[in-house]
């Protein structure tokens, strides 16, 4: 039949993924973003503040804490790629400026 | 600095500092393995704190936080070595002092002797998550200062925990 045609040309939605940000000037409950692996990292990162109620700051901090790298670096990269090439468990840690010498 | 800091009622000071030590090892770094905690009293605690050196030798350091001016203030804070009879300070030399290299990408020193407003000479732990910054003669910015509404000793043990990680970090230093 020509709808089940139409079926098997169709590709399954995409899984989508789930990044766990935890506050880590804060502790607590972590953030849970979810989106499918074709978002910008970039998107993620937005939603995470958006979720805090606040604006990114110069000195802000975010890091992948599997491997210590930073996020931002990696913005604009899709989620899935980030997720096989880069941060394998999608959790991430934020942290604010500080001062220190 | 601004304000002199004024010692947080004991019993306030010490709900607070549990509630924030069980968040802090609940989830994230915290929840991790070769994390631990020993409560000395209700207002002191020492946290064992993984690292990992530049080959992957896992090492581990002892962090004492006390909350006496807590949450006002960051938890006083220093690297702490085991005895017979309970804690002393860690001393640079020792195996309970890291050797890193101050670079943990924010900003951030380790001084094994450093001179206090009132006088003494102590090692520090300087970034603007401990109380020891505040009574050393620094001034952060209002971004860079402990705002109880922004941090609690999460902040602090989470900062420490990325310095004793390679590349920063090295081994013990004795």
């Amino acid at each position: 039949m020509a709808q089940g045609h139409d079926e098997k040309e169709q590709h399954p939605p995409a899984a989508s993924l789930t990044v766990i940000i935890h506050d880590e000037d804060v502790g607590g409950d972590p953030v849970e973003v979810k989106a499918g692996p074709g978002a910008p990292v970039e998107t993620i990162i937005s939603r995470f503040y958006s979720a805090k109620m606040t604006e990114g700051k110069p000195g802000d901090r975010l890091v992948c804490l599997g491997n210590g790298q930073d996020v931002f670096a990696h913005a604009s990269e899709h989620l899935g790629d980030y997720r096989t090439t880069s941060c394998h468990a999608l959790e991430w840690g934020w942290s604010g400026e500080t001062g220190g010498a | 600095m601004i304000h002199e800091p004024v010692r947080t009622d004991p019993e306030v000071a010490a709900a607070t500092f549990a509630d924030h030590l069980q968040k802090f090892f609940a989830s994230g770094r915290g929840a991790g393995p070769g994390w631990g905690r020993k409560d000395l009293d209700e207002l002191t605690t020492v946290v064992r704190i993984p690292a990992r050196r530049p080959d992957g030798t896992e090492d581990f350091y002892f962090v004492e936080l006390r909350a006496d001016y807590y949450p006002t203030w960051p938890p006083m804070t220093s690297f702490v070595t085991p005895t017979e009879e309970g804690w002393e300070l860690a001393r640079d030399g020792s195996r309970w002092w890291p050797l890193q290299s101050n670079s943990p990408g924010f900003p951030f020193g380790l001084h094994a002797t450093y001179g206090f407003s009132d006088g003494r000479q102590a090692p520090l732990i300087c970034f603007s998550h401990t109380f020891e910054f505040y009574v050393s003669d620094h001034n952060p910015t209002d971004d860079e200062r402990w705002d109880p509404t922004r941090h609690t000793l999460s902040a602090t043990l989470n900062r420490i925990a990325k310095v004793l990680q390679a590349p920063n970090y090295l081994e013990p230093s004795g």
